[in-house]
Parts: structure tokens; sequence; C-alpha cells
């Protein structure tokens, strides 16, 4: 392009940019439509009407702050991990730990079961004197529940002999023997109710 | 009478005070608070929208009217801060071939026929060239386009000083020159 042609066209962009700038917001549409200002007051006024019928806007502050309270100490006293409390506390799994169960359990103890450790005394029972988020440690237990479920243990002395003695016998020995048992704790126990005692020497 | 009652009805009072108020800001300026609403958003119904959440703003802090000096300045201010607000919102437009078509368009023009080039492709070419401005200079830009409104009150809207307004629309015309040039000379 030369000099004369960029001079033309320097000269016909500033006209242009002039004039342009000039109508820029001056269109048709650059001017609000007729009844501008009725529109924007009965939309005032609609906002307003809106505003009475919400009533204060603080008290439904307050209300919804009230409500999430309340909702949040409900969860709190109701909260799962108190619930988890109460069967860690069960004789079931401390009596599992002493090995109560002594015809099933003669074999080596299984590994202690950790149990719940709280910081609560013994003593300690209201709720309120708790705080509210203390921590509950929950181990869990390694060895199943053998009150409830015992194992299979290895036979003692006793239950070894009572086993041979079944399989040797004929079952109409046992039967008369189990007979004859029988009779004698009868008539031991008729002794015992009538005052006598068989075991009693009979001179006294 | 009971305080309590008392104190309603000066309330009332206040209330009704304030709402006239707000009526005579709404008669007087609200045309105005549509020239400054459109210079920013160039769409009709986006600047109405702009000017009924001007008024609403204008309402919510009815207490500050008293305290405020020139509330023609102030409203300008506020239409500006929501017709910015409202620009953010908008989804950006594809530009480049409606360009193109409008320059084809402006050079078949006959020179000298200035009226014919002052038409709606080279506002629209003028509208896409200044929305491809800094944001500080484009808004100095279309603020100065708006009748009545002058260079101090520009400065007090956008929080710079006069000379820094002239500054801005200095610079601003000189971009715009260029970009005209670039795409008519090309």
């Amino acid at each position: 392009m030369n000099p004369t042609n960029e001079s033309e066209l320097e000269k016909k962009v500033d006209r242009w940019l002039d004039a342009a700038l000039g109508h820029y917001s001056h269109t048709d549409e650059a001017e609000p439509r007729m009844g501008l200002e009725a529109r924007v007051l009965a939309t005032l006024e609609a906002d307003r009407r809106e505003r009475e019928q919400r009533g204060p806007l603080w008290l439904w502050r307050v209300a919804f702050a009230a409500g999430l309270a309340a909702l949040l100490i409900f969860a709190i006293i109701r909260a799962p991990w108190r619930s988890k409390e109460k069967p860690a506390a069960t004789p079931a799994i401390a009596t599992g730990a002493n090995g109560v169960t002594k015809g099933t359990q003669q074999g080596p103890e299984p590994p202690v079961v950790a149990t719940v450790t709280s910081n609560r005394a013994p003593g300690a029972g209201s709720r309120r004197a708790q705080p509210l988020h203390a921590p509950a440690q929950i181990a869990e237990a390694p060895a199943p529940r053998l009150a409830q479920f015992p194992a299979p243990q290895p036979l003692s002395e006793q239950e070894r002999l009572l086993v041979a003695l079944m399989n040797n016998t004929p079952p109409e020995q046992l039967a008369q023997d189990a007979a004859v048992q029988d009779r004698v704790r009868h008539t031991i126990e008729e002794a015992q109710i009538s005052g006598g005692s068989m075991l009693e020497p009979r001179g006294k | 009478m009971t305080a309590t009652n008392e104190m309603t009805f000066s309330q009332a009072a206040v209330e009704t005070q304030k709402a006239d108020e707000v009526e005579l800001l709404v008669r007087e300026h609200a045309r105005f608070v549509y020239r400054v609403a459109y210079s920013v958003l160039r769409n009709g119904h986006d600047a109405e929208d702009a000017v009924q959440e001007t008024f609403l703003r204008v309402v919510r802090h009815a207490a500050e009217l008293p305290a405020v000096r020139e509330q023609r300045a102030w409203l300008a201010r506020i239409a500006y801060r929501v017709a910015i607000d409202r620009r953010r919102h908008q989804a950006a437009r594809p530009q480049a071939a409606d360009d193109e078509q409008a320059v084809a368009r402006l050079r078949d023009a006959a020179p000298g026929a200035e009226q014919q080039l002052i038409d709606a492709e080279m506002l629209s070419l003028l509208e896409r060239v200044v929305s491809s401005l800094p944001a500080d200079q484009r808004d100095v830009v279309t603020l100065s386009t708006v009748e009545e409104m002058s260079g101090r009150e520009i400065a007090e809207i956008l929080g710079i000083s006069e000379a820094g307004v002239r500054g801005k629309l200095f610079r601003a015309r000189q971009a715009l020159r260029e970009r005209l040039q670039g795409l008519l000379g090309n």
C-alpha cells in the first residue's frame, strides 16, 4: 500500500471512528422502551410485598440456626459410637478371656480379646458428665467367641476312659449297669427324704 | 398509645419516606441508569434487567440514601457494577466470521457516503473491536459514549482520576484506530 492510500485509509478510519463512537450509545436500542419507570416501580413494589410476606429475614435465620443446633445435639446423643460401646462391655467377651467353659476349653487359652478401653470411671454413669466426643478405643477381637461357639478341644483323661468304656462294653451290659445305678440312686434319695442316711452308722 | 405502637408508626413513616425517595430516584434517573447499563451490556433486554436490579439494590441500601451527595454518580456506579457482573456471566460470542463479513460490506460502501458507513454493520464491528480492548480501556470508552456523562463522573464510577480517564481514553482510541486499520487494510 502506498503512502497516499495509507493516509487516506487513516483519515477514513478516523472519520468512521468519530462517527461510530458518536452513535455508539445513541442507537434505537440504546433508549429504553416506553414505561421503563413504571416497570421498575412495579418490580420494587412486588419485591416489597414479597419481603413483607416472608417476614423479617433475621427471624428465619434464627429459627433455622436453632433447628440446626437441635438436630446436631440429637445426632450427637444418638451417635453410633455410643451404641458401639455396649456390646463390647457384655460379659461374653470378658468370660471368653477367662476361659469359663471348663469342659470345652482345656487347651491353651486363646489370645486375649482386647476389649473396650474407656476413660469412664466405673461409678460415673451420667452421660452429661462425660465429654461428648470422648474417643472410644475399640480394638478388633481376633479370637472367636468361644463361650457361644466352642471350638473342638482334645479329650480329657476322664472323657477318654468313658469313651473306652462305651466302646468295650456291650449295650445290654451298659443298660443293666445304668438300671442298677438308677436303683441305687433312687434308694439313696428315698432314704434322704425319710430323714435317715444310708451312710450313717446303724448303731447310733 | 403504647410505646410499641409509636415505634411501629414511626418505622412505617420512615419506610414510606424511603419509598418516596426511591420512587423519585426512579422517575428522575431510570433512563440514565439504563444508558449506563446499555453502554456496558450492548443489549436492551439485559440493560433493562440491569436497571431493575440496580434499583432493587438501591432499595436494600436505602438507609445510605441521606448520606449520598451525588445521587446520579452513586446510581451510575451501582448500575455499572451490576452491568459488569451481568457481562461476566454472558457467554462469549464467536466473532471472527462476523468481523470479516462486516468488513467486506463496509468496503463495498460508496466512498464519501458516511451516512451509509455508519450503519448497523459499522456499529456492530465497532462493538466487537471495543469488546476486544483491555477491560479498563473498554469501560472508559463505553462510559464516555453515554450522553451527559462527564469525565469527572466516569472517574468517580471507575475509582480513578480524571487525568487517568483521559489517558485511558486516548490509548483506547489509538488501539481502536489501529485495529480498524488492520481490519480494513488487509
